[in-house]
């Protein structure tokens, strides 16, 4: 769209609004005032200062060879071919630039987004209503002159453009959905404006309008408002042509009303200001898809700052962000920006946590299986939410072999396959990018190695590298690799084993150590207290590994590790009893220590068959959130498991919720079939690329 | 000086004005209006006497809610306080969000007033409020909705979506 601004200087404060791609300057003869150059500087300081590319056109030989010159800017813009690095100077003309200032045409090439607004079209009459500086107003006659034939020279090319606009704009009624401001441009420059709103297909329709106005009877308003088309069709050289926008375009939209009432404001302080121009010429086809150095200019920029938007968008859930990135450039912009990525993720980490499920059924293929989250969100409401159903990549494997390993920072560590082709991806759900991390090949004579599915994994981010970790332990081996990188490294007998078991915990990364649950005892569930311990490795070149013994507490029961509040927790619980401990420094020493105890069965409004359930689950927030309360209740989430339901407890209200959704409902009734894995998991959506180096700040 | 050393003798209230973009007057109360960090840092600037704030980008019918927000705020957060200090349990904050919720519960373009307003007063707190709800309208519609909800036109990026 090419938008054309008629008026004299100041300039600036238009400039400073409409955010051009592109300004011409178009200056008369020389002029005798004494600080031109001054002039010069102040008019064309707003562009230099955006980098907007421009160019000016001075002299004599421009009112000549208007025309001529103005097909070729024309053209030039229409191609495409703007420049996108500025500033472009140009000169055309005998005499130096810098004595002719006064008399300043804008031409500016807004993207096509700009304004669904103001449409005013100048017939070069230029009649200054005031002049502040009285030193100039001896030549303001000549300028005046000088404009008009400029802008009659202009009007010339602005109708050749006029035609093959009216033109594409019919070509676009069939089947395109691009759209733009203007729709019809009539012979007689008045203009045909759709409502953005509404679906532009009947432009066609538009020339019967046209034909009314074609006659240009004096008494015609201004603005003509079709309210069955939503179409505004204005009349430039009306007297009240202002005031009529102001009005009729705010019924009708209140951001143009908004726009136009900007307008207004500048044009009452540039009172010199008499005609104002803005066409729209056909939309670059060639610049589609490619980037541009220029700044976009969208109606709601005027409502909010970049700055602004930054901020909502930081607070969209990351699934909603992938769609909101084709609401325009503006936002595909911001939300492309790392820097975006990383604030969105620290917000998603702040909200309560999410559980993943797997959904899975026979029925829909063996490959096709759901993920589920299930979050709280206010006022205890449980929401649950596809983040994605998936087709693996390789389809050697069923998918019901496929699970979960670990989650962090909104990526999920797969395992996929059997022995010996098993795979392990790096997965980010919503963007549906993941890392395929490379096959273990054994070395030479360790080919009694345990398949990998034995092996106990983890996924955390080593914020010392900046990179993501990959980490499994097995029997005194670990394996570990960082994403991006080509080989595995290997640990052989990094701590004492006694029995051929693996960890019985989740492993959790907390404070550069990974931390597990071990048994030494051959029988697992069968847990002896003494035989039980909390074992961890340091993450570093080091490999250190410690053991520990965990807390007296009720053996024999379910025992989990979880974080909260960025420390490490432990849970147990046997029959009614539930416990919590943290692992956390007081007077000098680490150690265990209880921060909850409950007997499940004083607590109020837990259903009765609940209380005899044997798997809990429990899923700690991080510890964003406030630290130095010692109450976690709030942050430790119980999930109880029963057959194929889900129960949420809040420890902190004393309420249970049955986790009954339609998304679930609609599952579990429609198939027969359907499974469904519960992943004791913290999640928290984000755009976070699998192989992304990220910094949290 | 004397009553600076004296701290029974409570002082009157003192006012400030507010004058909004359309001119009209708002006289509120020195803590509700500090409730604005702009006008917190202006207050520490300026002399005493001057307590009439022009707020160029605040209509008086924004500034009418903002100032509703600013006295519920600083009233609800004396009585948790005093609530917290006398160690009777209240249900306090979890009050005040709900008011919150219904408080932001208005019209697209009376949100977005606010939004610039708590921006250009720096109200973080209803800066963050407005900002939550406006990035609500945003979840589970299609770019389509998007773009028409915040009258953005489409840019001419190819959509992905746009055969959902």
């Amino acid at each position: 769209m090419v938008g054309i601004m008629l008026h004299l200087l100041p300039s600036e404060s238009l400039i400073l609004q409409v955010v051009a791609d592109f300004a011409i300057y178009i200056t008369a003869n020389n002029l005798p005032i004494a600080n031109a150059s001054l002039y010069w500087d102040k008019a064309i300081s707003p562009t230099r200062a955006r980098e907007i590319p421009w160019a000016t056109i001075s002299g004599k030989q421009f009112v000549q060879d208007s025309m001529k010159v103005f097909s070729k800017i024309m053209s030039s813009c229409l191609q495409g071919q703007q420049h996108d690095h500025s500033p472009e100077f140009k000169s055309i003309g005998r005499e130096p630039l810098l004595d002719t200032s006064t008399t300043t045409s804008t031409l500016a090439e807004s993207s096509s987004t700009t304004s669904k607004s103001v449409v005013l079209l100048g017939k070069g009459q230029l009649q200054p209503l005031s002049y502040t500086q009285s030193t100039r107003e001896r030549s303001f006659g000549d300028k005046v002159q000088e404009m008009s034939v400029a802008a009659l020279g202009y009007q010339r090319v602005v109708k050749e453009n006029r035609d093959l606009y009216n033109m594409v704009q019919d070509l676009k009624a069939f089947g395109t959905e691009t759209r733009s401001t203007v729709d019809h441009i009539g012979d007689d420059e008045s203009l045909v404006v759709v409502d953005p709103l509404k679906p532009s297909k009947d432009a066609g329709k538009f020339s019967t309008l046209i034909g009314s106005l074609a006659q240009r009877l004096p008494k015609l308003d201004a603005i003509k408002i079709d309210s069955k088309l939503g179409t505004v069709v204005m009349e430039p050289n009306h007297v009240n042509v202002y005031e009529q926008i102001i009005e009729n375009t705010k019924a009708f939209s209140l951001r143009t009303y908004k726009y136009a009432n900007l307008v207004l404001e500048s044009a009452q302080v540039q009172t010199a200001i008499n005609s104002l121009a803005l066409a729209e010429a056909m939309p670059d086809e060639t610049c589609k898809g490619k980037k541009r150095a220029t700044q976009c200019e969208f109606p709601m920029v005027i409502y909010f700052s970049q700055d602004i938007i930054f901020e909502i968008l930081v607070k969209v859930p990351a699934k909603d962000l992938l769609r909101a990135k084709v609401v325009c450039k503006l936002w595909h912009s911001i939300i492309s920006d790392p820097n975006f990525v990383n604030s969105q993720l620290a917000h998603s980490r702040s909200q309560p946590a999410e559980i993943i499920l797997k959904i899975y059924s026979e029925e829909l293929g063996d490959d096709y299986f759901e993920m589920l989250t299930i979050s709280t969100q206010k006022h205890g409401i449980m929401q649950v939410e596809k983040i994605c159903d998936m087709k693996f990549p390789s389809l050697q494997f069923p998918c019901t072999v496929s699970k979960v390993k670990a989650s962090c920072n909104g990526l999920l560590l797969i395992f996929h396959g059997k022995h010996p082709f098993e795979t392990l991806y790096v997965y980010n759900p919503v963007t549906r990018q993941y890392v395929a991390l490379p096959f273990m090949t054994e070395p030479l004579g360790m080919s009694c190695n345990p398949p990998r599915c034995y092996y106990s994994w983890t996924l955390f981010y080593n914020d010392s590298v900046g990179k993501y970790v990959v980490f499994g332990t097995f029997h005194s081996r670990c394996v570990m690799l960082t994403v991006g990188d080509k080989e595995w490294s290997r640990y052989q007998n990094l701590y004492p084993c006694g029995s051929c078991l693996a960890p019985y915990s989740q492993l959790i990364y907390v404070e550069k150590k990974v931390h597990w649950l071990q048994s030494e005892s051959e029988t697992g569930c069968t847990i002896n207290p003494l035989e039980c311990f909390h074992d961890s490795v340091n993450i570093g070149a080091t490999m250190e590994f410690t053991r520990t013994i965990l807390p007296e507490h009720q053996c024999n029961g379910f025992h989990t590790l979880f974080e909260a509040k960025g420390s490490l927790c432990f849970a147990s619980q046997k029959r009614y009893w539930l416990q919590i401990f943290v692992f956390e420094k007081r007077e000098g020493n680490t150690n265990w220590n209880k921060c909850y105890s409950t007997n499940l069965e004083s607590l109020p409004n837990l259903p009765q068959p609940i209380r005899r359930l044997n798997s809990y689950i429990f899923v700690g927030t991080r510890g964003d959130i406030d630290s130095r309360t010692t109450d976690y209740s709030d942050v430790v989430k119980i999930v109880m498991q029963h057959e194929d339901k889900l129960f949420y407890y809040d420890l902190k209200r004393l309420e249970y919720i049955a986790l009954v959704s339609n998304e679930v409902k609609l599952h579990l009734a429609d198939y027969n079939q359907v499974r469904l894995d519960i992943y004791p998991l913290f999640y928290a959506s984000s755009l976070v690329k699998p192989e992304q180096d990220i910094v949290i700040a | 000086m004397k009553d600076s050393f004296n701290p029974s003798i409570e002082p009157p209230k003192k006012t400030v004005t507010l004058v909004s973009s359309d001119g009209y007057d708002f006289e509120v109360e020195e803590e509700v209006a500090l409730e604005s960090q702009v006008i917190k840092d202006g207050f520490e600037d300026k002399a005493v006497d001057d307590r009439e704030y022009l707020l160029f980008n605040v209509h008086s019918d924004t500034l009418e809610l903002i100032i509703k927000y600013c006295e519920k705020h600083v009233s609800s957060r004396k009585s948790i306080s005093a609530a917290a200090a006398s160690s009777s349990s209240s249900n306090g904050e979890e009050a005040l969000k709900e008011w919150d919720e219904h408080f932001i519960s208005v019209d697209t373009n009376t949100l977005y007033d606010i939004l610039m307003a708590a921006d250009y007063l720096n109200i973080k707190s209803l800066l963050d409020l407005a900002i939550q709800k406006v990035a609500d309208t945003i979840h589970g519609r299609s770019p389509e909705q998007i773009r028409k909800k915040f009258n953005i036109e489409n840019d001419s990026i190819i959509d992905p979506w746009a055969s959902e």
